[in-house]
Formats: structure tokens, C-alpha cells, sequence
């Protein structure tokens, strides 16, 4: 191993393993955030869904089944009654009836509900959002754009550490060289200058 | 601020009661409900990472979130959310096992992509995944959270200095050392279990 210490290959096997844990169950994420809503000024997340659901797929890629659940979620946003019908039916565990929606408190009462007592902000943060659920989707904070930029530089670092590894210097180079064409100022330029370094203390 | 302000101070992992993390800093302009949702499977990764057992990991989620939520008045909306939680997650996870939860055996996460797959590859995907959560337990807590952001959660090395509170060359040095200190673990950990 030399004083960079490139991942080797056995560690980087297990790192891919590890990469490749699941997101959570769409059940659970409501559940635990409901569980988050008995404690916090915030509306129950099995009340008002759509939004995250569309957040959830979009960003955290949640499989098939889930996307499933979530278009039939979002097919109903032209009719608010629709919707509501469907929630409670398909995808409520747990509820907090802290919310607005009377329809809604009249559904889940039975279920494990949290004694709510809907102080002004619950009721503010509940109406708020209530619009916005059923035109915009909300905003993605992290573009993909962003993740891809920062998944090919680490492609073309981990090729580079791998060439390291074997001693071969030249291919970990044109990796490097790669990278410093493609991202002169990237997020992972740092690692890249001193894998170059490393590079260089090879002997050909 | 940033949260490694109050997460990690002078580098040295404070006790959760040390610090008070009940005030609001300011208005919170990120949607509480959204960062949960995008970021809960996250944060409950870390969490097992850093050695949180499955059994609690609900548990310890839940506080974390409930610091996030009276600190969300510091997230700088422009960066990425996810180095700042992993220092929510550091400092919970270092509290975790501090304290008596911990004592038992870490286990298995459950597979829930399980029935997608064949019972060999899970099996073997699981072996794999059990390994390095046991080599990475045979490392210090400080080199394995900069080893989980840099490896598994492809933060960059200047924003794992800047969530983390620490020089860009301690990043260096602690990704160094944990790799070597890793492959050590793995090395040793393969010949107990008599893997090739």
C-alpha cells in the first residue's frame, strides 16, 4: 500500500454492497414521521401526502411499488375529495389528527392516533401547505445535475485509485488528467491533486 | 453557523446534554416534512454506519430528527442537506454508544429488496454488507465518519471539513488512516470467518 492508501479492491467490493441498501418503505417514512408530528408543531405526514410523495420519488428513487402508490396519490390531485378518500385507505398506519381536514380526522380516528391539541402554528403550517400540495410541486434542492457531476468524478477517481493500486501509473494518469479536464474545479479536485502525487512517487 | 458548531466543537465529541440544542437560531426557510422525506433513509444509513444498532435505529432517528428540527434555522439551503445531517448523526450516534443501548450485538439490517433478488446474491450482499459494518466498528468513530461521508456518501473532502468542524488535512489524514485501518480490519475479519 503506498502512503496514499487507495481503496483496494476487496474494500471497494464491500463499499458497492454497502451503497446498495434500499430506501426506506413509503409506510415507514410515514409512520415515522407521524410519530415526529405528536411531538413537533407539524401536520401528521399521513394527512397530507401528495407533495412528499413526488418529493420521495423524484429524489430518494423509491421503487416501483411505491411509484405506483405515489401516482395514485397524485392522480387524484384535480379532485381533493378523491384524494382524500384514497389516503387513509392506502397508505395511513398511523395518523396524527392535528390537521384542518375534517374528512380526514373522521377517517383515522381509529387508527393509532396521537390526542392532539392544535396549537395556532400547527394550524398555519397545516393550511400553508395545503395549496401549494395541489398545484407546484415542490422545489428539488439537490439538482441531478449535481449528484451525475459528483458520480462521474468519483468514477474517474476510484479508476485512477485502482490503477494506483496495480502500480499503474500511467493509467491512474489519464484518469487524473481526465478529471482535470472535466471538473477543473470539481468538488473532489483536492483528492485528485494528491492522487497525482502519488502517481508521480510511482517508478515506471 | 455551521452544525459542526455545536456538533463536533474543538474536535472532540461532546455529550448530547452538553450542549442546548432547544433554541430555534432563526426562522427556518427548508420544509421540515420535505428534508424528512428525502433524507430519513439517509440518516437512518449513517446511523447503522456509525454503529447504531437496527434495533434502535428508529428511536435514534427520531432524535435526531427532533434536533434538526430546532436547528433548522441554521441549514444554509444553498448547500447539500446530507453533510449536515451526518453531523447531526455523528453526535447522536456517539451519545448512542456512550450509553447502555449499545451493549448488545449489532445485527442485520433487513433486505426489503430481498424477493428482487436471488437468496445467493442476497445472502452474499448481506455477508458483505455485515463485514464492513464489523470493520468499521473495529475503527475510531472519528476516522469512520469521515471514511462514511468520503467512500459511501461521495461528500467531498472540503465540505466534510466544513460540516465536521476540522482542517481539510485532518479530512486527509483520518481517510488515510481509515482505509488502512479498514483493510486491516477486513484482512483480519475474513481470516476469523474463513472467507477466501
Amino acid at each position: 500500500m503506498n502512503h496514499d492508501s487507495p481503496t483496494s479492491s476487496t474494500l471497494q467490493d464491500l463499499i458497492h454492497a454497502e451503497r446498495e441498501i434500499p430506501t426506506l418503505p413509503r409506510e415507514q417514512t410515514v409512520r415515522m414521521f407521524d410519530r415526529l408530528a405528536a411531538q413537533l408543531p407539524l401536520p401528521a405526514a399521513s394527512t397530507v401526502s401528495q407533495a412528499p410523495v413526488e418529493s420521495a420519488i423524484a429524489q430518494a428513487g423509491l421503487r416501483t411499488k411505491v411509484f405506483g402508490l405515489g401516482c395514485l396519490l397524485l392522480g387524484g390531485l384535480g379532485g381533493a375529495a378523491a384524494t382524500r378518500a384514497l389516503v387513509p385507505s392506502s397508505n395511513s398506519t398511523t395518523s396524527n389528527p392535528v390537521v384542518t381536514r375534517v374528512e380526514i380526522v373522521i377517517h383515522t380516528a381509529s387508527a393509532e392516533a396521537v390526542p392532539p391539541s392544535a396549537p395556532p402554528e400547527i394550524q398555519a403550517t397545516a393550511s400553508s401547505s395545503n395549496p401549494r400540495n395541489h398545484s407546484n410541486p415542490p422545489k428539488k434542492q439537490e439538482p441531478p445535475k449535481v449528484s451525475n457531476d459528483l458520480k462521474r468524478e468519483r468514477l474517474l477517481l476510484e479508476t485512477a485509485r485502482a490503477a494506483l493500486q496495480r502500480q499503474d501509473s500511467a493509467s491512474a494518469k489519464a484518469a487524473l488528467d481526465e478529471h482535470a479536464r472535466a471538473f477543473p474545479n470539481g468538488q473532489l479536485s483536492e483528492e485528485r491533486t494528491i492522487l497525482l502525487r502519488a502517481a508521480d512517487a510511482i517508478r515506471p | 453557523m455551521s452544525a459542526v458548531d455545536f456538533v463536533m466543537g474543538d474536535g472532540v465529541l461532546r455529550q448530547a446534554q452538553d450542549v442546548d440544542v432547544s433554541a430555534r437560531e432563526s426562522p427556518p426557510s427548508v420544509d421540515f416534512r420535505a428534508l424528512f422525506e428525502r433524507e430519513v433513509s439517509y440518516v437512518m444509513r449513517s446511523l447503522r454506519r456509525l454503529g447504531v444498532a437496527e434495533r434502535d435505529l428508529e428511536d435514534v432517528t427520531h432524535e435526531v430528527f427532533l434536533a434538526v428540527h430546532r436547528r433548522l434555522g441554521t441549514l444554509d439551503a444553498s448547500r447539500p442537506a446530507k453533510p449536515w445531517l451526518f453531523a447531526f448523526a455523528l453526535r447522536y450516534a456517539s451519545h448512542y454508544r456512550r450509553s447502555d443501548r449499545c451493549d448488545l450485538p449489532i445485527e442485520h439490517a433487513p433486505d426489503v429488496r430481498a424477493t428482487e433478488m436471488g437468496a445467493e446474491a442476497v445472502l452474499e450482499r448481506r455477508d458483505k454488507q455485515q463485514l464492513l459494518l464489523d470493520a468499521l466498528e473495529a475503527i475510531d468513530l472519528e476516522r469512520r465518519a469521515v471514511f462514511i461521508m468520503h467512500e459511501l456518501d461521495d461528500v467531498g473532502c472540503q465540505e466534510i471539513a466544513r460540516s465536521l468542524g476540522i482542517p481539510i488535512g485532518t479530512v486527509y489524514s483520518r481517510l488515510r488512516l481509515a482505509r488502512e485501518d479498514l483493510e486491516s480490519a477486513v484482512k483480519r475479519l475474513k481470516a476469523q470467518r474463513g472467507y477466501r
